[in-house]
C-alpha cells in the first residue's frame, strides 16, 4: 500500500542532529565528573566543580540527548502510524527551535548555579514554565495527528507516545510547583516529608516516562521494521503496557524506605515496584518471541542485536531495580555507588542503544540511501557494550563494598569505619569506571561518525539526483 | 513522493495472535498476589508490624 503524503521529515533530522550535540556535551562532562571524584585537582573554578557539572551532566544527556531524541523519532513513528503528515509541521519546527534556545538557557543556568535542588528537577522557575510550553507544543502536534489519524487501529507504540506525554506533564507540573523569591531562586510548595514523597512521585516516574515508555514506544516500532518480523502478540503488548502505565505512578515511595515517610506508604510503594517486573518482562518475553521466530537475523541484520541486547538490559533492570526496593537491600546498597551502577545499566545498556539503532534506521530512511557502514556500527556496538557492562559491574562491586563498610560494627556497637576510610577503598573502582566510560564515548563516537557520513552520503546523492 | 507501507503493524494479521505465555501470566498473576499479602504483611494498620519496632528487634537479637 502506498501512502501519497510527502513527509516533513526536516524537522525530525534537526531533533536527532541536535541530540547528538548535547549527547555528545553531556558524555565529555560526564568523563570529567568521574575523573573529578579520584582527583580533586580536576574541578576548574566554580563553575567547573563536581557540583555544578553532575547536575549538567545528568540534564544535558536526560534533555538534551534523551529527550531530544525522542521528539524527533517521537514525531516520525506517529507521522508513519497514523498514516498522516505532522497536522501543524510549522510549529513542529518551532518547537525544534525552542528546545535547543531552551537548552541553551537551562544549560548556562545550571553552570551559574541556579538549582531547585530537587533531582531531576534542578531547573528554576522560569525555565520550568518554558518546558511546560515546549511540552505543549509537542503535545498539540502529535495529539492532533492521533485525532486526526488515516489508520484506525492505535499500534502499542502510539500508546506510549501518548502516555508519555500526559504522564510527564502531570509530573513536571506537580513537582515544580514553587513559590518565587527572585527571577533565579524558588522554594518548593511543598515541605519537608511532603516534598520529599512528591519529588520522588516525580523522579521515580521521569525515569519511567522518560526512559521507559518512550524507549518501549521505539523498541515495539523498530524491531519489527528492521527485523521485518511483525510483533509476537499485540495482546501481549497491550497488557503489558495498561499493567506498567496503573502500576508505574505508585512506586516513587521505594526511593525514601527507611526515612520518616510513613510506613504504610513506603509499603505501598514496595509492593507496586515489586509488581512492575510483570508489565516489563512482558515486554522483554514479547520481543524475545518476536525474533525467535527467525533468529539468523541476529546475524543477518546488524540493528536486531542493539533491539535484543537493549531489551536484555531493560529486562535486567526491571529485576535490579524492584530488588532494591525491597527494604533488606535498601538497606545495603542505597545512597553508595551502587545505585549510578544501576542507572547506567539503563542508560548506557538500554536507552542509548535503542536510540541508537532506531537514528541508525530512520537516517537512512530519510535520507533515501542505506548507512554509511554496517561494519562501523558494529564496532560500535560492541565498544558501548563493553565499557557499559564494566561501568555498572565495578559500581555494584564498590557499591556493594560500600554499603557493607558503612554497616560494620566492633563489638561495643561502635562504627568499624570512619566515612573517610570507605570513600578510600572507592578510588580504584572510580578510576576503573573512567576507564569504562572512556570506552564507552569512544564507541558513540563511532555511531556519531557514522550517522553524519549517512547524512552527507544521502545528501550527496540528492545532488547528483536534482 | 510516494512512501512505502510494510503494515508490520496490523492489528489482523494472524501470525501477531499468539496467547498470553503461560510462564508469563503465572508470574503476573503471582505478583498481584503476592503484593496483596506483602501490603497486608507489612502495614502498621493490618499486622502491627513498623519500622521503628523491627529497629528495635534487630538490636535486641544482635550478638553483643
Amino acid at each position: 500500500m502506498n501512502n501519497e503524503f510527502h513527509y516533513d521529515y526536516k524537522t525530525v533530522q534537526g531533533f536527532v542532529l541536535s541530540a547528538i550535540f548535547w549527547g555528545v556535551i553531556g558524555l565529555v562532562m560526564g568523563l570529567l565528573i568521574s575523573a573529578q571524584l579520584w582527583d580533586a585537582n580536576l574541578n576548574f573554578g566554580e563553575y567547573f566543580s563536581y557540583g555544578r557539572l553532575r547536575t549538567l551532566h545528568v540534564n544535558v544527556l536526560a534533555y538534551g540527548l534523551g529527550i531530544g531524541a525522542e521528539f524527533g523519532i517521537f514525531y516520525y513513528i506517529v507521522m508513519r502510524l497514523t498514516k498522516r503528515p505532522l497536522v501543524l509541521p510549522k510549529l513542529a519546527r518551532f518547537h525544534l527551535w525552542l528546545f535547543n534556545v531552551g537548552m541553551v538557557l537551562a544549560t548556562l543556568s545550571l553552570f551559574a548555579g541556579m538549582n531547585q535542588s530537587l533531582e531531576y528537577a534542578e531547573f528554576e522557575w522560569p525555565i520550568d514554565i518554558a518546558i511546560v510550553i515546549l511540552w505543549v507544543l509537542f503535545a498539540i502536534n502529535v495529539l492532533g495527528n492521533v485525532f486526526t489519524r488515516k489508520e484506525k487501529n492505535m499500534y502499542v507504540s502510539l500508546w506510549y507516545v501518548i502516555a508519555t506525554i500526559i504522564t510527564v506533564a502531570i509530573l513536571y507540573i506537580v513537582n515544580n510547583l514553587a513559590i518565587p523569591a527572585s527571577l533565579t531562586k524558588s522554594y518548593h510548595l511543598f515541605a519537608g516529608v511532603n516534598s520529599a514523597n512528591v519529588e520522588w512521585w516525580y523522579g521515580h516516574n521521569a525515569v519511567g516516562f522518560l526512559f521507559t515508555t518512550p524507549i518501549l514506544a521505539m523498541f515495539y516500532y523498530f524491531l519489527p521494521k528492521s527485523t521485518g518480523l511483525p510483533i509476537y502478540s499485540h495482546r501481549l503488548s497491550i497488557i503489558s503496557f495498561w499493567s506498567l502505565i496503573f502500576a508505574y505512578l505508585w512506586t516513587g515511595a521505594h526511593h525514601l524506605v527507611y526515612t520518616p515517610l510513613p510506613d504504610w506508604i513506603q509499603t505501598l510503594g514496595i509492593a507496586f515496584t515489586l509488581f512492575l517486573i510483570a508489565p516489563s518482562w512482558g515486554s522483554v518475553v514479547n520481543g524475545y518471541f518476536t525474533v525467535d521466530r527467525d533468529w539468523s537475523k541476529m546475524r543477518t541484520n546488524y540493528l536486531t542485536k542493539f533491539f535484543i541486547v537493549g531489551i536484555t538490559f531493560y529486562g535486567l533492570q526491571t529485576i535490579q531495580g524492584p530488588s532494591q526496593g525491597i527494604r533488606v537491600i535498601s538497606s545495603l546498597i542505597h545512597y553508595t555507588d551502587w545505585v549510578p551502577g544501576h542507572v547506567h545499566m539503563g542508560t548506557m545498556g538500554w536507552v542509548t542503544m535503542v536510540i541508537c539503532a532506531s537514528v541508525y534506521y530512520m537516517i537512512p530512511a530519510m535520507y533515501k540511501t542505506e548507512i554509511y557502514s554496517q561494519k562501523l556500527a558494529n564496532i560500535h556496538f560492541w565498544i558501548v557494550l563493553i565499557g557499559q557492562l564494566m561501568f555498572s559491574i565495578t559500581m555494584w562491586i564498590t557499591g556493594i563494598q560500600q554499603g557493607a563498610m558503612w554497616k560494620m560494627t566492633n563489638a561495643d556497637g561502635s562504627l568499624q569505619y570512619t566515612f573517610m576510610e570507605t570513600l578510600v577503598r572507592n578510588y580504584p573502582y572510580w578510576q576503573m569506571r573512567t576507564v569504562a566510560g572512556v570506552i564507552f564515548v569512544v564507541g558513540m563516537l563511532f555511531f556519531v561518525y557514522n550517522v553524519l557520513m549517512t547524512i552527507k552520503k544521502g545528501n550527496d546523492l540528492a545532488k547528483q539526483a536534482a | 513522493m510516494q512512501e512505502e507501507f510494510d503494515n508490520l503493524e496490523e492489528f489482523t494479521r494472524e501470525d501477531t495472535e499468539n496467547a498470553l505465555p503461560l510462564g508469563w501470566l503465572i508470574l503476573f498473576i503471582g505478583l498481584i498476589v503476592f503484593g496483596i499479602y506483602y501490603v497486608y504483611a507489612y502495614t502498621p494498620a493490618f499486622t502491627g508490624w513498623s519500622q521503628e519496632k523491627a529497629l528495635q528487634e534487630s538490636m535486641q537479637t544482635q550478638p553483643k
